[in-house]
């Protein structure tokens, strides 16, 4: 009979000033951030944000050039203490070196190794998710994010990191995961980092999200309260600018179509009103998504 | 440690019975058969460890990702792969020389080239092309790749010098630097020279893995 250790009650982790360099290359920059225990974070930015190489020094699989990172208060790199604690799903690739093992040998080894494996758990998974028992390069790139996604909510790691998680998933397996997942912190109150390109979908299994640009932290609030402060503000260009220059605004991003305006503006509520009150301009609510472009978009202006 | 010690055990047994199997094959050959290729592959058998095992740990590259990966540190994972390497070139050598002598306690004709004495000698080679094996998985590709190339023309050259040995003493000419022992001085400095140059390439393989990033 397999005996599951409980795992123990998640503790804050912490990216203390890291810094990450690739040769010249900087790729996060005296990064400051906490992930508190027992929430859902959505972590977001651009291909090359930094987001793999954060949760990878976060999860001690990566080597930071400066700071640390911390658990609990204690530093994670090659603490015994700490490392048991935290899981790191990685995307699958079929050219990479465990592209030769089995399903069932790489969930062996977390079997082995993970303090708070639950194999039952596992199992559960392999067959929800219908997994062959095949070489890893011989699944689909769906398929691999499932063996991914299941040796994460197995190990039962009070911190799992899971980065792209839904990459080459079908719509089915998306939303099954994303039950899968809340079922499985409704349950425990485990934490969960989650990387995802694909954050409208998301969006809503996010207690709090992190938006990373250019190896910095531009956000680190709970959803709602972010997409709250941004809105499109839309209407004749003349009016706009106008009204956007007697209030010293700098639009986040800007379309314009023929003569007519669309801005993406961040403030409070008792701005949004007051523009909504001048003639021949419409403010709109924005997504996570729409936020997240207008915060990383650099001002992209599309005509 | 207990755990990644079953997980290269699994390793370790896949290697020591390919091992194992061919040895036996070889002393059962010899014994009962008259075919002078079992002569060739007897004197091939003591070179085993310095191809087969760095050849076998070189693959390892996945296995020591993925301990990492579930959260072991890296300082027991290298410690564990470094034990491992020195307990298979042992067994693999220990297994050469019970099978040499077997031959040669039946047939006079076999010339020892290796006894007991000898195993410091080829241990410490294989140990350093084991250890070239490890580095090369985690240097740069570009270096990785010349560390690679100068690997396979080491194989290439114990081979090579294995099957010559093997013809040589085929056709009963002396060898001078035979059998292999420790205690000889030509073999006494190449053991050294051999053994620093593991150490070294040790200390390399560990200063890049360390800062190595896991991936899948």
């Amino acid at each position: 009979m397999t005996t599951i250790t409980k795992a123990p009650a998640p503790q804050p982790l912490q990216a203390d000033k890291l810094c990450k360099n690739y040769g010249k290359q900087p790729v996060l920059q005296d990064l400051d951030l906490t992930f508190e225990p027992g929430r859902i974070y959505g972590l977001i930015g651009r291909n090359g944000a930094g987001k793999t190489t954060l949760l990878g020094i976060l999860s001690g699989q990566n080597y930071a050039t400066g700071g640390r990172a911390l658990y609990g208060g204690q530093p994670v790199w090659e603490n015994s203490a700490v490392l048991g604690n935290l899981h790191f799903a990685r995307e699958m690739s079929a050219a990479s070196e465990l592209a030769g093992l089995s399903v069932k040998n790489f969930l062996r080894a977390g079997r082995l190794f993970c303090p708070y494996w639950d194999q039952n758990y596992a199992d559960e998974l392999i067959k929800k998710f219908e997994l062959p028992n095949k070489m890893i390069n011989r699944l689909s790139r769906g398929q691999m994010s499932m063996v991914s996604i299941t040796a994460a909510l197995a190990s039962r790691a009070p911190v799992t990191l899971l980065d792209e998680p839904t990459a080459g998933l079908d719509v089915v397996a998306r939303e099954r995961f994303y039950r899968i997942l809340l079922d499985e912190y409704q349950r425990t109150g485990r934490t969960f980092v989650i990387s995802t390109h694909i954050i409208e979908e998301a969006a809503s299994v996010f207690e709090k999200v992190v938006i990373l640009d250019e190896g910095k932290e531009v956000a680190d609030q709970n959803t709602e309260d972010l997409v709250e402060q941004f809105r499109y503000i839309s209407g004749p260009a003349a009016e706009l600018d106008a009204a956007l220059a007697e209030r010293g605004i700098t639009p986040l991003q800007t379309q314009v179509l023929g003569g007519h305006k669309m801005v993406a503006v961040r403030g409070e509520e008792a701005l949004f009103e007051e523009l909504a009150a001048r003639d021949g301009l419409t403010v709109e609510g924005m997504n996570l998504q729409n936020v997240f472009v207008a915060l990383c978009g650099h001002g992209d202006e599309e005509g | 440690m207990r755990n990644l010690v079953r997980y290269f055990g699994l390793t370790f047994l896949q290697y020591i019975g390919v091992v194992m199997a061919f040895v036996v094959l070889v002393v059962l050959g010899a014994r009962y058969t008259p075919l002078s290729l079992f002569e060739s592959y007897t004197y091939m058998m003591p070179t085993m460890g310095l191809w087969l095992a760095p050849l076998t740990l070189a693959g390892c590259h996945s296995t020591m990702a993925l301990p990492t990966y579930f959260g072991v540190r890296r300082w027991n994972t290298f410690l564990c792969i470094q034990i491992l390497a020195v307990v298979m070139e042992l067994c693999t050598l220990a297994l050469a020389v019970l099978g040499t002598t077997l031959i040669a306690s039946w047939n006079p004709e076999y010339d020892m080239v290796l006894s007991v004495g000898g195993i410091p000698v080829l241990l410490a080679a294989s140990l350093t092309v084991t250890e070239m094996a490890l580095l090369a998985q985690y240097l740069p590709r570009g270096a990785k790749q010349r560390t690679a190339s100068i690997l396979m023309v080491l194989i290439m050259i114990v081979l090579s010098c294995s099957i010559t040995i093997g013809f040589v003493k085929a056709i009963g000419i002396p060898l001078a630097l035979f059998p292999i022992h420790a205690l000889r001085p030509g073999w006494a400095v190449f053991t050294l020279v051999c053994a620093a140059v593991a150490v070294i390439l040790g200390v390399a393989t560990w200063r890049f893995y360390r800062k190595a990033v896991i991936r899948l």
